[in-house]
């Protein structure tokens, strides 16, 4: 149904202005794009960035060519303030950060210079969740061994606080009476699940999406160490590691967790849905806007891509432009009083 | 696994590997000598082109690159005074004295031998390592960490040279200097004026440069000469300076077991076990007075210490998907291109990938060693190329470099702000590598204090790596008082002794 309604709005745009197919093409024609990475190289974004910066430029009208800029900085928050605020609006620069912002600034955090509402947002890459895993040693098998004041207290390692790491034991703990024990300050995912490896802690959250790309080797084969106690959302996909386990919003529901509770796990998951988004400031013409998001769309069903990240093992889940302002609308129109519970709770 | 060290070894001068192994070399030995600009950067440039490649090839490429960069970076710290790389910054103190003082033949044959030195031992550590690299790497944890920190400011005195004081002092506004970002505990704002490209801290690299490449600058500014302050003397210097490394074979491989160690330890990077090397180097020594003046050994400690890491920091890499560097970092988004999930398997499954990665770094230090010899002498003459003309070219690539750091203004900024802390440091005659190892362990001890009190309590003092660590910076703080009483009170004896017999 998105596909096909995409279509109609390309071929309503292209109806309504006759010469901006010929125009974008202009603009872009011995162009290069920018893609301003808020990361340093190497990891997720970065990653998913130099991908498409191999097969994008085919799909964009003019074929300009791309190159991948790094610009780490307040956890790719400098990032996003700079393509929105300060580099060229003529769709020349675009952004990638963590979904993890448009969060940030619905809790009115600092630093935050730009308005998520009126980014123009292109594609996201992965459609997943939050989730957390017990050491197999730790005792705790299922989630309900965790919850309520006989519940065991089990320690979960994190690399910082409001990101994906922390927030979901801290919702789960602040709704579902969970008793996650959460030490911040491991540099990183990677030390955050090395300190799992080597017991320090007996678990850690993070998405799916992540263990999914780079720690299946805790969950299966001859170093598996580790179970999914739970996952975010109101449905778990259909996985190996996923066998049993229930997901948040389900849980909630059965054990009578009150509409406040529900609507927060509900704000904290819809971020996840937008994994590694990519943008373009409000400034930039509809049409080089439209054009983008096709060649996104196009992008991620080119088989090229596909089988570089099905070497990866990458299960891309993408979402087109639209779909992506869509879900950011919704989260920042959360009630007020969830959101400030929301940021009692991480803090 | 024989058979998996001959195949290894037959992969990598395999058609394409070869090849591409040597245009990495090239990419690395620009890359390693232009100063700021350095080995991540490269990484990031060359990762879209493996996505086509086979794992063998594409580690050869970026391997080739990476294995060579320290050593190259050697040559840029001896010759200007400006670390090439992050992990040659300790070449610097006894390095460049040595060039100024026409010795930079011998300087860079001493850095060129004891990098491959080091880049062999470190490599086939890590091939004879594999066994029991699980239980070993697994075994340090939080406490573990901070032990190694708290090694690492044991040796802030040693660094000190001849004021201990200033010494220890610069060590403290490192300490403090490292504290600027976001907390990693809480993420409170500290010292960040606003702005948000601080939240991570300062730059390493644009600090680096900053700290020691204007202060040489002005020098050579002010001077009006060349670098070298007296005539470079002839081809010998070299063939002292490969002699020397076998002269002191001793303290060369002591220094490549550290650079392994620190190497294995996962999110322990180069930039540590170079002082490190350097501090043993100087406490090792029984004539400690060239120090920091142009002592040989000074070169040969982080010569050796920064390629015997290379390896060993694959393991921590590719076992345990943690990277001690930011080069590694790209290195393991690497392998997850190539479709190798980190983990324990990989050790077993792809052996002779592994044992691949071990021969290349091997071969690669030998080409690039050979390559730097032949044309050393040339190298060497850099130096008494007349200042005004090198000025600029300095000037253009490490403002670059700086720039470079975080791809923003604000990184040039650091650079230039660490430009005059350096300068002021370098007249007022304070030490700056105490300074540099304050801002490398604040992140690693502030951390690592807070995790291991959340998880441990106080019994994270008691655990037993915890304590011999420690007693090891005892021995590093207190061994020199302990000796030079014991050789005073001896000497007091002698002279009762002779007095008696009178």
């Amino acid at each position: 149904m998105g596909k096909k309604l995409s279509v109609l709005a390309v071929g309503l745009a292209f109806l309504a202005s006759p010469a901006s197919g010929a125009s974008v093409e202009d603009f872009y024609k011995g162009k290069t794009i920018r893609i301003v990475v808020g990361f340093a190289p190497g990891g997720a974004t970065d990653t998913n960035a130099r991908l498409l910066q191999k097969v994008l430029p085919k799909h964009i009208p003019g074929s300009p060519s791309i190159v991948v800029e790094n610009k780490p900085g307040g956890g790719s928050m400098l990032a996003a303030n700079t393509v929105y605020n300060t580099e060229a609006q003529d769709g020349s620069v675009i952004g990638a950060f963590t979904q993890d912002l448009v969060l940030q600034q619905a809790l009115g955090a600092p630093g935050v210079r730009f308005d998520a509402a009126k980014y123009q947002w292109l594609s996201s890459t992965f459609d997943t969740a939050g989730m957390c895993a017990a050491r197999t040693d730790s005792g705790v098998t299922r989630i309900e061994d965790v919850i309520g004041d006989r519940g065991k207290e089990l320690v979960v390692s994190s690399f910082g606080k409001g990101g994906p790491s922390h927030i979901p034991p801290a919702v789960f703990n602040a709704t579902l009476g969970t008793r996650f024990k959460v030490v911040t300050g491991y540099e990183g995912g990677a030390a955050q699940r090395l300190a799992v490896k080597n017991k320090e802690v007996q678990g850690f959250c993070t998405t799916f999406q992540t263990i999914m790309s780079i720690a299946a080797d805790m969950f299966e084969g001859p170093g598996a160490c580790c179970k999914v106690l739970i996952v975010a959302g109101s449905e778990v996909e259909d996985h190996p590691f996923l066998k049993g386990v229930p997901a948040a919003e389900k849980l909630a529901e059965k054990l009578g967790k009150s509409k406040d509770d529900l609507a927060l796990l509900r704000a904290t998951h819809a971020v996840n849905r937008i994994n590694l988004p990519q943008a373009v400031a409000p400034g930039v013409p509809k049409d080089r806007v439209q054009a983008l998001r096709r060649a996104f769309e196009k992008a991620f069903a080119d088989p090229e891509l596909h089988k570089a990240a099905e070497k990866m093992k990458m299960d891309l889940s993408p979402k087109s432009g639209e779909e992506v302002s869509r879900i950011v609308q919704e989260l920042l129109s959360t009630p007020k009083p969830v959101l400030s519970r929301l940021k009692e709770v991480i803090q | 696994m024989l058979e998996a060290f001959l195949s290894g070894l037959l992969d990598v001068f395999a058609y394409p590997t070869f090849v591409l192994m040597l245009l990495g070399i090239a990419a690395g030995f620009v890359v390693g000598i232009l100063p700021g600009i350095g080995s991540p950067g490269a990484m990031a440039i060359m990762l879209p082109f493996i996505f086509t490649m086979k794992p063998v090839e594409a580690v050869a490429f970026l391997l080739g690159m990476y294995a060579v960069t320290a050593t190259t970076g050697d040559i840029t710290s001896i010759l200007f005074g400006v670390p090439g790389e992050v992990v040659s910054t300790a070449t610097i103190i006894d390095g460049h004295p040595m060039a100024k003082h026409g010795e930079a033949g011998r300087a860079l044959g001493a850095a060129l031998m004891s990098s491959l030195v080091g880049a062999v031992i470190g490599a086939f550590t890590l091939a004879a390592a594999i066994p029991i690299v699980t239980p070993l790497v697994l075994s340090f944890k939080s406490p573990e960490f901070l032990a190694l920190g708290l090694l690492g400011i044991a040796f802030l005195a040693v660094l000190s040279g001849e004021s201990k004081l200033k010494g220890v002092l610069a060590g403290g506004m490192g300490l403090v200097l490292a504290m600027v970002g976001l907390d990693p505990q809480e993420n409170i704002e500290r010292y960040t004026f606003g702005l948000v490209g601080l939240w991570e801290g300062v730059g390493l690299v644009a600090a680096l440069v900053g700290l020691f490449a204007v202060p040489e600058i002005v020098d050579l500014w002010v001077k009006g000469t060349g670098i070298a302050e007296t005539q470079v003397g002839k081809l010998g210097g070299v063939w002292q300076g490969i002699k020397d490394t076998f002269i002191h074979l001793g303290l060369t491989f002591r220094c490549s077991m550290i650079g392994t160690f620190f190497g294995l330890v996962p999110g322990v990077s180069g930039a540590l076990s170079q002082w490190v090397s350097y501090g043993h180097a100087v406490q090792s020594a029984s004539d400690k007075s060239r120090f920091g003046k142009g002592d040989v050994r000074g070169v040969l400690g982080p010569g050796a210490a920064n390629n015997s890491g290379v390896g060993a920091a694959m393991i921590p890499t590719i076992a345990f998907g943690v990277p001690g560097s930011a080069t590694t970092a790209i290195l393991l988004g690497a392998f997850m291109i190539q479709g190798l999930q980190p983990g324990p398997k990989i050790l077993t499954e792809n052996l002779s990938l592994i044992f691949s990665m071990v021969w290349l770094i091997v071969v690669s230090n030998i080409i690039t060693v050979i390559v730097c010899l032949i044309f050393l002498n040339q190298l060497a003459k850099i130096t008494q190329i007349r200042g005004a003309l090198l000025i600029p070219a300095l000037l253009t690539l490490v403002f670059l470099g700086g720039y470079a750091d975080t791809n923003s203004y604000l990184a040039l900024a650091i650079t230039l702000a660490f430009g005059v802390v350096g300068l002021v440091m370098v007249h007022q005659g304070w030490p700056r590598p105490p300074m540099v190892l304050g801002l490398v362990l604040g992140p690693l001890i502030e951390r690592n204090l807070f995790i291991s009190y959340e998880v441990y309590r106080f019994g994270f003092l008691l655990r037993p790596i915890v304590l011999v660590i420690i007693a090891v910076a005892a021995a590093v703080l207190f061994l020199p008082n302990i000796q030079e009483m014991i050789a005073k009170r001896s000497a007091l004896k002698e002279g009762m002794v002779v007095a008696d017999e009178e």
